[in-house]
């Protein structure tokens, strides 16, 4: 079940409010993780059943983590068996297929038979729960948060329906005092409010829309599209994830707020970037966070000198672009932000790199522009191709041109991403009024933000409607 | 503050359940769409459906159908972006396109004018011999045999498309049109053709217009000028005196007749009227003829407008029309129904009747009689065949 359907929206939302609120406190967590449990099973009935079983496994073994209950040798066996039975299943669903077809694309070089293998379908939110559960096993094993009190806790954690399926990545240790006791207030439960229809509208009515012209413009062969319409599916593209993912964030922070829940940021405003090291101080925030926490760190960060340090960072870069999507333009989407990321880091000393922010954003958001084609392509040899057209800047228009359609609504929905991704650089930024609290606003502004709110919420549960309205004029007999 | 603050959570979660509370109750009313769709049937409720996915999805897709003020989402949305961008819904259905000046367009219409598809030569020569062969077979039972040809919208008023359409390069082919027309008259089939006499009406200094904006078929008035041509033609073919009608002119004003914006309804927003633009409404008179004859008509949804108009100026006295040959329709009227080609006799059909009409939209041309014209020469054929062996020594 995704955030934006009907069935969510109408039936499974108020439904779960109504049972979890009508529940005393002491029952809330089962009524949310039966939810949760449902929610997942909806769309993927089969899987629910491997993610109990592993997050039993993990809750089992976790018991035996914490220090002093077995030596140290056994602790760190015990969490390397966890994590690898984690990992494992990741990668048998996630890349086993892509493994596969590189292995039987050699052999067929090679003139041998290629292996059968019947390809494996990928659980949904399999690589954010994943990372998740290692959260959880290394957070015990370092003693920076107990074990959960009982196996339904740790459930709830694993499979808490707002960030199940596209994040934020939660980590135990920043929850795991508010799976065992929360604080249901109606400033919270308002602001949750907000967040769901911001999200919401960010992804229907943005997010949706660029994806049309994006959608048309990497569906087009790259020979047939002029260098504008290559920068504009790309920009397109560009607003479209960030709408996407950022409003999908947006809707899980504000429906985990209704249930009482905070979860942290996971976006800040990436495209006002002036470096890529900034970006990503404010792109996912909560993946570079586990990033960092329990892969960069425990791979000696930049404790052991510039080389060992850039390699770190490249790896880290190169495993996030591969935990993005089993293919090579993944790989190499991650290689890209490694390496300049490592330049950054090589010449932040420099004077150049300390450009004023209408110097380093222009600059930082093309290379991000470039960075998605790799990510939106088919294929490597596609994003080169898309790439190559963007890149003619003075090449001639190709004889048949892709049909974009490019009408008032995209032009519209373009000029208000812009307003609302480069906004930000002004201060005060005219949206701001939308984060205060509500203790520290007036009552004015916060009927005024609840208005813009409900605005955004029907106008995007009328346009999920209309989607599903494909009508005949007549039937013809 | 708190209160308001509850306030806001009160509304919001009514607003997430007014849908189910409507669903279930029917409370508030809702805003019925224009437009017919294919229904979703209820999920198979099972472990199977339920472990193998079908029931979640086929679930999701009958409460998208289903869902409580469902009319009235779909009508904000598509109001919001008729409002704001000038744009209609795209789906997957009927798709209207936006033409210059308001005009509607059905988007099959536009693809057909810019040529979509071209029928073979074979094809259309092979249609026409079979239809004058009808005709040839209906006179010898005394029973006249008449071809109107709908025109198209998008052939009528090209210069209302939409820029999109890209009418300047539209390639220089001969349509199905032009090219089956030319073996009708050497084969000498009895044609009202609609789409000439359009574009002659057109061109009449002062000419109201042919199509409503808002419809995708031709006007009250285009539709009562054609009655006027067949009831012509039928007194001249059948040598009766049988009713005829003229239009001795046209009143334009902002009533909608029959279907003149279905279109219009289709978009589905909160007020159709606007997209309907000016009405243009004949003004007749009917000569009485001593003979009131029974009619057969096969056709389009163009038909309907031709005998809306006939029905209402009683041009004969009783008439079937076989829409698409798939479902009967009765005047005087009577519940239509769907038409069993396995028991219909087709020459007990015919038993009395002054004329066969046969319509058919130049879009689907050369499928005249959809069916009929094949299905009736057989069983004539059969028939015949019965009788020269009865008759044979």
């Amino acid at each position: 079940m995704v955030f934006s359907s009907l069935t969510f929206l109408f039936l499974f939302l108020p439904v779960l409010l109504a049972a979890y609120y009508a529940c005393p406190n002491r029952g809330r967590n089962a009524v949310a993780l039966a939810a949760s449990l449902f929610f997942y099973a909806w769309g993927a009935p089969r899987f629910v059943l491997v993610l109990i079983a592993s997050g039993l496994v993990d809750y089992v073994l976790s018991r035996h983590l914490p220090a002093g209950r077995l030596s140290d040798g056994r602790r760190k066996g015990l969490l390397a068996l966890a994590t690898a039975l984690n990992i494992g299943l990741l990668l048998y669903f996630k890349y086993a297929n892509f493994f596969v077809d590189n292995l039987n694309a050699w052999l067929g070089r090679l003139g041998a038979e290629p292996l059968a293998w019947a390809a494996v379908a990928l659980p949904i939110g399999i690589s954010f729960f994943t990372f998740q559960k290692v959260s959880y096993l290394v957070d015990v094993y370092r003693g920076t948060a107990r074990p959960a009190r009982n196996a339904g806790d740790y459930l709830l954690y694993v499979a808490l329906f707002p960030q199940l399926i596209a994040g934020p990545i939660v980590r135990y240790h920043d929850v795991a005092m508010q799976l065992i006791a929360r604080e249901h207030t109606r400033a919270r439960f308002f602001t949750g409010i907000l967040r769901f229809s911001q999200g919401l509208g960010k992804k229907v009515l943005v997010a949706n829309t660029m994806a049309e012209v994006a959608d048309a413009a990497f569906g087009a062969a790259p020979g047939s599209l002029s260098c504008g319409w290559a920068w504009l599916g790309a920009v397109a593209y560009a607003f479209q994830i960030y709408f996407d993912f950022s409003g999908y964030s947006d809707m899980a922070i504000g429906l985990g707020r209704m249930l009482g829940i905070e979860f942290l940021e996971n976006f800040n405003r990436p495209y006002v970037s002036r470096t890529i090291t900034e970006f990503w101080r404010r792109w996912h925030i909560s993946l570079s966070n586990w990033m960092r926490e329990y892969l960069y760190i425990p791979l000696g960060g930049n404790r052991h000198g510039t080389a060992r340090t850039y390699f770190n960072l490249w790896l880290v870069f190169l495993v996030s672009g591969f935990w993005h999507g089993a293919a090579w333009n993944f790989v190499a989407w991650g290689a890209f932000h490694g390496f300049f990321l490592c330049l950054d880091k090589a010449f932040k000393n420099v004077r150049i790199m300390r450009a004023p922010a209408w110097v380093g954003l222009p600059i930082t958001f093309v290379l991000v522009l470039f960075s998605w084609v790799l990510f939106r392509a088919e294929t490597l040899a596609h994003a080169m191709a898309y790439a190559g057209r963007m890149l003619d800047l003075f090449g001639a228009s190709p004889d048949a041109a892709a049909a974009i359609e490019f009408g008032r609504r995209h032009v519209a929905t373009l000029v208000a991403a812009v307003v609302l991704c480069f906004g930000p650089a002004l201060k005060p930024h005219p949206f701001d009024f939308m984060r205060l609290e509500p203790a520290r606003a007036t009552v004015g502004q916060t009927a005024g933000r609840f208005a813009v709110a409900m605005v955004l919420l029907v106008w995007s549960a009328a346009t999920l409607a209309t989607s599903s309205f494909n009508p005949f004029i007549y039937f013809r007999f | 503050m708190k209160n308001f603050l509850l306030g806001a959570a009160i509304l919001f979660c009514l607003f997430l359940a007014l849908p189910l509370v409507q669903m279930a109750t029917g409370w508030p009313p809702d805003a019925p769409l224009a437009g017919v769709e294919t229904t979703a049937t209820g999920p198979a409720v099972g472990a199977r459906a339920w472990w193998n996915g079908s029931m979640q999805t086929d679930f999701d897709a009958w409460l998208a159908q289903r869902i409580g003020l469902r009319g009235a989402l779909v009508r904000t949305a598509n109001q919001i972006r008729f409002t704001l961008f000038g744009e209609l819904p795209k789906r997957s259905g009927t798709q209207v396109l936006l033409g210059r000046e308001g005009m509607l367009f059905e988007k099959v219409y536009v693809d057909a004018y810019n040529r979509s598809g071209q029928r073979p030569g074979s094809e259309l020569r092979h249609v026409s011999a079979s239809t004058k062969r009808l005709q040839d077979r209906l006179a010898r039972d005394g029973i006249a045999f008449l071809l109107v040809i709908a025109p198209s919208k998008a052939e009528i008023y090209p210069e209302f498309l939409p820029p999109e359409a890209d009418v300047a390069g539209r390639p220089a082919r001969r349509s199905n049109y032009e090219n089956f027309i030319e073996h009708l008259r050497r084969d000498g089939v009895n044609v009202v053709d609609g789409h000439a006499l359009f574009q002659e009406w057109k061109r009449e200094p002062g000419a109201p217009r042919l199509f409503a904006d808002g419809g995708t078929h031709w006007n009250e008035y285009g539709a009562a000028r054609i009655v006027a041509e067949i009831t012509r033609r039928l007194r001249d073919l059948t040598g009766q005196d049988l009713p005829t009608v003229e239009i001795v002119g046209a009143v334009t004003n902002r009533t909608i007749v029959g279907e003149d914006n279905d279109l219009g309804e289709l978009a589905n927003l909160w007020s159709a009227r606007p997209l309907a633009g000016p009405q243009v409404h004949p003004v007749t008179e009917v000569q009485p003829g001593t003979h009131v004859p029974d009619l057969l008509f096969v056709g389009d949804s163009f038909v309907f407008t031709l005998t809306n108009f006939m029905d209402r100026h009683g041009l004969y006295r009783k008439r079937n029309t076989y829409y698409y040959y798939n479902r009967e329709y009765f005047w005087p009227e009577a519940p239509n129904a769907p038409l069993d080609k396995r028991q219909l006799d087709l020459l007990a059909e015919l038993q009395g009747r002054d004329a066969v009409v046969i319509e058919v939209g130049e879009y689907w041309l050369p499928r005249v009689g959809f069916g009929f014209v094949r299905d009736l020469l057989k069983t004539y054929d059969r028939y015949d065949a019965a009788r020269a062996a009865t008759a044979a020594p």
